[in-house]
């Protein structure tokens, strides 16, 4: 393969610093839940979530079975949390360490996907939060022998998570101004900002008349931004994204928390590549051209006619 | 290394990497060290902060007779996002919001908040309804009128 289509390294500060955040925050959600929710503090036992996703119906049909199974035994919960812990940390510690990168992955993409299929039918959030862990494992798998196609594939892949939380977002009325009121109290009452300031600056943006647009705005400025990752202006609208993700994060902390900076982190991975990834390939591109449009549309009508 | 910190810089697009980079650092990974809130944001389970209130009409720990009732925040209202986590700063003020006020099952008014954080009471044997908490935490969760 030629050095034009495929590379073994892409050196950018960004790409490496990207990969150093990804990596801690690996290692402190395995340290979370070894102090914290699993083993010492067990604020949140696995035992008790296995039984609230099993009681929800949420796994899928064989890791029903499977969980149904290591729940009965205190013994199999445990090495079933010591195997998530270590499995993060081991992959988060390789990130951080930038080594055995693929090895790391592939850790990260067992226990992820373990995850996943034990959440799988816990909604379009559950989804998308898992499934950016798992793009994110399969990402560095990939980088080292990223080639066009495949950042390509992966470019697809992270959109279509995009457009997955959008679908989500709808389904929670983001888009009408209608939803403002509920959304708007809930805020008030339940949810605390990055800064109680910018918190008590929300809520009196909220009291302006025209308030409940613009709520509903970002909705449909999102799925413009969406939209335009497909295009060859990708970098100005991953950066637009990017902002949002931020902002949603800094305003709904509590509401949105570990979800939220996944979403942050991966996108900063996703960008940095794409932007180291210009100097090698210039424009990879994700939509097809109108003339190959055309081309499609015509050997189409010819194939019709022919029939 | 020089060289490649030199070329990080070489491009308006590296000014928003910076913004990002120092975003995560100081509202994502570390925000009490910047006098910012800090949640489960970083690499915290969904469900490993959690916030539940024993809300009762006097002091449940002394009188056996107490009419009590619990409250997980958030639980209340349908959830915006995922149901918001706490810390145990804001679960104790989130909980006051309930002081004074009529039960959720009626019938007797909160007079006692017991804040439940990570498998404790870690306020006992104080109520959060009496003890001083300056004025501006108020308006960290509002009551909005029905």
């Amino acid at each position: 393969m030629s050095p034009s289509k495929s590379s073994t390294e892409f050196g950018s500060v960004w790409l490496r610093l990207s990969q150093f955040f990804v990596a801690l925050f690996f290692i402190t959600a395995s340290y979370y839940k070894l102090f914290d929710a699993f083993f010492f503090t067990k604020s949140a036992p696995l035992k008790r979530s296995m039984e609230w996703w099993i009681g929800n119906g949420w796994p899928l049909v064989g890791m029903r079975q499977v969980m149904q199974f290591v729940v009965q035994y205190d013994w199999l919960v445990a090495c079933s949390a010591a195997f998530v812990i270590s499995c993060q940390m081991t992959g988060g510690v390789l990130l951080f360490a930038n080594i055995w990168k693929r090895f790391a992955g592939y850790v990260l993409l067992i226990v992820q996907l373990s995850v996943l299929f034990g959440v799988f039918h816990g909604g379009l959030g559950f989804q998308t939060f898992i499934g950016l862990s798992i793009w994110l494992a399969v990402f560095y798998i990939l980088s080292g022998r990223m080639t066009q196609r495949k950042w390509r594939l992966m470019s697809y892949w992270l959109i279509f998570y995009g457009f997955l939380i959008l679908m989500h977002r709808y389904r929670m009325d983001d888009p009408w101004p209608s939803a403002f009121s509920w959304q708007y109290k809930h805020y008030i009452e339940d949810v605390m900002s990055i800064s109680v300031s910018l918190k008590q600056l929300i809520i009196v943006l909220g009291k302006h008349p025209l308030a409940p647009y613009f709520w509903a705005g970002s909705w449909w400025l999102q799925l413009f931004v969406t939209f335009m990752l497909l295009t060859r202006f990708r970098i100005v609208a991953g950066i637009a994204w990017m902002l949002i993700l931020i902002f949603h994060e800094w305003i709904w902390l509590n509401g949105l928390t570990s979800e939220g900076v996944l979403w942050i982190l991966t996108g900063f991975v996703w960008l940095s590549f794409e932007d180291a990834s210009r100097e090698k390939w210039g424009v990879v591109r994700l939509l097809p051209r109108w003339r190959d449009i055309a081309a499609f549309v015509q050997s189409a009508r010819k194939w019709l006619n022919a029939k | 290394m020089h060289e490649a910190f030199r070329h990080a810089f070489d491009r308006p697009i590296s000014w928003f990497f910076l913004f990002v980079c120092v975003a995560i650092v100081t509202t994502m990974m570390v925000p009490a060290a910047f006098g910012l809130q800090h949640f489960t944001q970083w690499g915290g389970m969904y469900s490993n902060s959690w916030c539940r209130i024993q809300i009762a009409d006097r002091d449940p720990l002394t009188e056996s007779d107490a009419q009590v009732a619990e409250v997980t925040a958030g639980f209340v209202t349908q959830a915006v996002w995922s149901y918001p986590m706490h810390n145990r700063s804001t679960c104790a003020v989130w909980g006051r919001k309930y002081c004074g006020k009529p039960s959720p099952q009626g019938g007797w008014t909160v007079e006692w908040v017991r804040p439940y954080f990570k498998d404790e009471y870690y306020m006992d044997p104080e109520n959060v309804c009496t003890v001083p908490m300056p004025a501006s935490y108020s308006s960290w969760f509002q009551d909005v009128t029905k």
